[in-house]
């Protein structure tokens, strides 16, 4: 039962166990976040008909899904994880509109959230309610690759994939415990193992399986309002991307520039990242158990799905970028608001190279500017408090771009009275 | 998907607690990497463990699974620059007879671990005492065994390819034509120098001990640390730049009882020629602090000598020490003693923490063996050291906590640094932001890996830098 319900929390939402975001009430607005409440609960009934129409669990594990789905709303209103914002709402789920009323789909009470998530990401709960982050917003170029997530989420809930997958989660469970017990004394691990694997790749396989098909009917809806099938392989290869997004280039010599003051000179021995070349990092596809790596991360599939993708395009296309002023106004609302969103999720060193990356295409209001000396501030008080990695990442040179390896090196090795410095400078500039 | 997947696994094979993450150092005695160790499996015939090796930023380097027969309490690591060296113990002391010890090798870069291996003994050797290994620089390892009944100790070496390599058994005649038996004490190892000290114990009190010299496995010089009534006890060897330099404390049988006389630097080519010998005096550390004739510091008592370091910019010496008062014994300041490179007292300085009563009833008539046992004991709160940068400062990290309360049973605890730089201490204390089980390990030079167990029972493992 434990497994099922952490299974069931762990499809709802990949960012559960993401950093707590910190309250600011300030920001968030209590009435808009009573109104989603409602808006989700009043969506719990036909959820639970539903659920028991097609027959998934008993009365016990239904009742323990709402339950946690109601936990989650909880923490999603603690943590600040939703963004309202009327007018970016508005126009999301006009855009939205536009696909179903291109599709011939009646809209039976499907509605679009935005949500602060760091890492690009939409997704659908199964009860007609989407959310898509800012970061993802970021990283789009136009509004035929909103169209294309958009259609690709509606596919899920179209598909029933949420329920689907419940259905064969538990499935599969029992499968797995079953032979759980007959595993016999002889070479358990070697059975345990193999169990486990078995159970493994049937979920991986069900959800790359899902994956394709709403990419396959999401293209076709897509096809309906967009002429740009280019820009739905775009936006597929911007979810295979590198955490933190990158939404222009910042390299050496800005952090020279960032990192020096009047007070203090940079120090080229901070970007030393030769240490970790004497380090082997695995590369082989199968871990210690014999599972296959590629087959159990998170988006191992895009190149596939972008080949399957690409058959279905149309001929004599031309990738031609069309310009939109609502969508256009959009990103840059959502570029700022991604600032905030480091910062309520505290992550303040990638904030922080959110913000070199802001000032670098001159997006950087004085807004912006005071979020950078606090970002400041708080990496002082954590280096202070030796609380700093709560709120900056490791360098990892295998998983992380050039620079922004870099810029965690140099920002790690900047003493407190460097930090200090900075802090000052910054709050003055 | 990762975190699921441990769940899952949690769930499947009902785990025990992960082992704490343990510092895999290079010859230099800086961190390389991280190894923690998971039980995956039991049978009755077999016990399957996890490592992860994870980088100084606790990145992941890679995982191997290992399979023993017998559940294992205690994992000892010992790396040449190239193999890695797995002893398993089913104590938790580290000792273990040779006939129940079991080791693995195994290689980073390929990611291969050996079979589980045991040790080629005749069967009069079953029941040696193993008691520790040292790397051979790149090429092997050697373990030193001792035989209670055969009154001696074996040193044991084997290439990376768990080939013999050499046994030599160390042993002496004494006056009575009888052998003596060597109680490990201490040792150093640069490339191919080695260097090992014993207490030779078969005269009860007065023993003394001795310096073993070998270059290539080869034994070069046996030094003995004693001179009349007068004796040495090695705290720290180091070698550095191909000189090795032995400090500790000196001490005078007078009356069949101990007299503390204070310490010494003894330093030797790598051939084991000596180039100086110098001595402290309580006498030398009056112009400092407070201090009687016979080592007693003013409200704080006595000295427990921890270790000796070099700080590798000013070649300045620095000993970690611990004041205790006796009956009762009370664990009281941390004490710095700076030398120059010519063993010139410079400074001395003691830093305020909580103190700790014993409640053993010690009542020895001389300091000595009452820190030798308070250190057994665990009652002192020096924890280790770690360069403040790469090759310059120093810093000592210490629990400052009443021990007799113990640790994490109130929540009233921290962690203190005393950074040395530039001929100045200063200090750094380290709050847990979680009540739960923490403690500090060492790390690259100016940072300290932090484990802290949290509420919702996830252990938060980071690397913080040193403030100073």
């Amino acid at each position: 039962m434990k497994i099922k319900i952490l299974l069931i929390v762990f499809f709802i939402s990949q960012f559960f166990y993401s950093q707590v975001l910190k309250l600011n009430d300030t920001i968030n607005d209590a009435r808009k976040l009573s109104l989603f409440a409602a808006d989700f609960e009043s969506r719990t009934p036909q959820l639970i008909s539903q659920l028991e129409s097609r027959k998934i669990g008993d009365q016990k594990t239904i009742s323990s899904l709402i339950k946690i789905r109601k936990k989650i709303v909880l923490e999603f209103a603690k943590n600040q994880y939703i963004y309202f914002d009327e007018e970016s709402e508005k126009y999301l789920n006009d855009v939205f509109q536009k696909l179903l009323l291109a599709n011939k789909i009646p809209n039976q009470n499907l509605k679009i959230y935005i949500n602060r998530e760091t890492n690009p990401n939409a997704f659908s709960i199964g009860d007609g309610i989407f959310f898509i982050n800012i970061s993802l917003i970021c990283k789009m170029d136009n509004l035929d690759e909103l169209y294309f997530v958009l259609s690709h989420e509606l596919s899920h809930y179209l598909l029933d994939h949420f329920e689907k997958t419940i259905v064969l989660e538990e499935k599969s469970l029992s499968t797995y415990k079953e032979k759980s017990k007959n595993i016999t004394k002889k070479n358990k691990f070697e059975q345990s193992i193999s169990a486990m694997k078995d159970y493994t790749y049937f979920n991986k396989n069900r959800s790359r399986r899902q994956e394709k098909e709403a990419d396959s009917l999401g293209f076709a809806l897509f096809k309906n309002v967009s002429n740009n099938d280019f820009s739905a392989e775009k936006i597929l290869t911007k979810f295979d991307s590198i955490s933190p997004i990158e939404i222009a280039q910042v390299d050496l010599d800005d952090f020279k520039k960032e990192f020096q003051t009047k007070d203090l000179k940079f120090n080229d021995d901070w970007i030393d990242l030769a240490s970790y070349k004497s380090y082997y990092y695995k590369n082989g596809r199968s871990d210690v158990f014999g599972l296959d790596r590629d087959s159990v991360a998170t988006h191992p599939e895009i190149t596939e799905r972008i080949h399957i993708l690409k058959k279905q395009f149309r001929t004599g296309q031309n990738d031609l970028q069309t310009e939109n002023v609502e969508f256009s106004a959009l990103k840059l609302k959502m570029i700022s608001q991604n600032l905030m969103s480091y910062y309520l999720s505290q992550e303040y060193g990638k904030g922080l190279y959110y913000s070199l990356q802001l000032e670098k295409i001159n997006l950087a209001s004085d807004f912006e500017k005071n979020l950078k000396s606090i970002f400041y501030e708080k990496l002082y008080e954590s280096r202070k408090n030796h609380s700093y990695k709560k709120y900056v990442e490791d360098v990892d040179i295998s998983h992380q771009t050039k620079n922004y390896s870099m810029f965690l090196s140099i920002l790690e090795n900047l003493s407190l009275s460097d930090l200090l410095k900075l802090k000052e400078y910054y709050e003055h500039e | 998907m990762k975190k699921f997947l441990i769940v899952l696994i949690i769930c499947i094979f009902n785990l025990q607690n992960a082992q704490i993450a343990i510092p895999i150092f290079k010859e230099n005695k800086e961190v390389f990497a991280y190894a923690t160790f998971k039980p995956v499996s039991k049978s009755s015939k077999n016990y399957i463990y996890k490592m992860e090796i994870q980088d100084v930023n606790l990145n992941k380097i890679n995982e191997v699974l290992l399979k023993t027969d017998f559940k294992v309490l205690s994992f000892d690591l010992c790396f040449n620059g190239k193999k890695l060296l797995i002893e398993c113990f089913d104590y938790d002391d580290y000792r273990t007879l040779l006939k129940d010890f079991r080791y693995f090798i195994y290689d980073i870069k390929e990611n291969k671990i050996s079979d589980c291996l045991q040790m080629d003994f005749a069967k009069e050797n079953r029941n040696n005492i193993v008691q520790k290994s040292f790397p051979i620089n790149e090429k092997g390892f050697t373990f030193f065994f001792t035989n209670g009944s055969k009154q001696e100790t074996t040193m044991y070496s084997i290439n990376n390819e768990n080939q013999k390599i050499s046994e030599n058994a160390i042993y002496f005649l004494n006056e009575k034509n009888k052998r003596t038996y060597y109680q490990y004490l201490r040792s150093a190892t640069s490339d191919n120098i080695m260097i090992h000290c014993f207490f030779d114990n078969t005269v009860r009190l007065d023993g003394s001990y001795q310096l073993l010299f070998y270059n290539s496995g080869e034994l070069l010089k046996t030094i003995k640390l004693s001179n009349g009534n007068k004796r040495e006890l090695p705290k720290s060897i180091i070698v550095k730049d191909k000189e090795v330099f032995v400090f500790g404390d000196t001490y005078t049988f007078i009356n069949n009882n101990l007299q503390y006389d204070g310490f010494f630097l003894r330093k030797y080519d790598s051939q084991g020629n000596e180039i100086s010998n110098k001595t402290m005096t309580w006498n030398d550390m009056k112009p400092f602090i407070k201090i009687n004739e016979n080592g007693i510091v003013e409200n704080l008592g006595s000295i427990y000598s921890h270790e000796f370091k070099i700080d590798k910019t000013s070649n300045h010496i620095i000993l970690v020490g611990e004041t205790f008062q006796r009956r009762p014994s009370k664990i009281n300041d941390m004490i710095f003693l700076d030398f120059d490179e010519n063993f010139e007292l410079k400074a001395v300085k003691n830093f305020n923490k909580t103190f700790s009563k014993s409640n053993t009833g010690f009542n020895y008539g001389n300091p000595l063996a009452e820190g030798t046992d308070l250190k057994a004991l665990n009652y002192f709160d020096y924890e280790f050291s770690n360069d403040l940068v790469k090759n310059n400062g120093l810093a000592f990290f210490f629990k400052n906590t009443d021990q007799k309360d113990g640790l994490f049973t109130n929540g009233k605890y921290n962690y203190g640094i005393i950074s040395y730089k530039n001929n100045e201490f200063s200090r750094d204390d380290i709050n847990f932001t979680s009540q739960n089980y923490s403690y500090l390990l060492p790390s690259k030079p100016g940072y300290f890996l932090i484990y802290e167990l949290q509420k919702d029972e996830n252990v938060e493992k980071r690397i913080e830098k040193i403030n100073n």
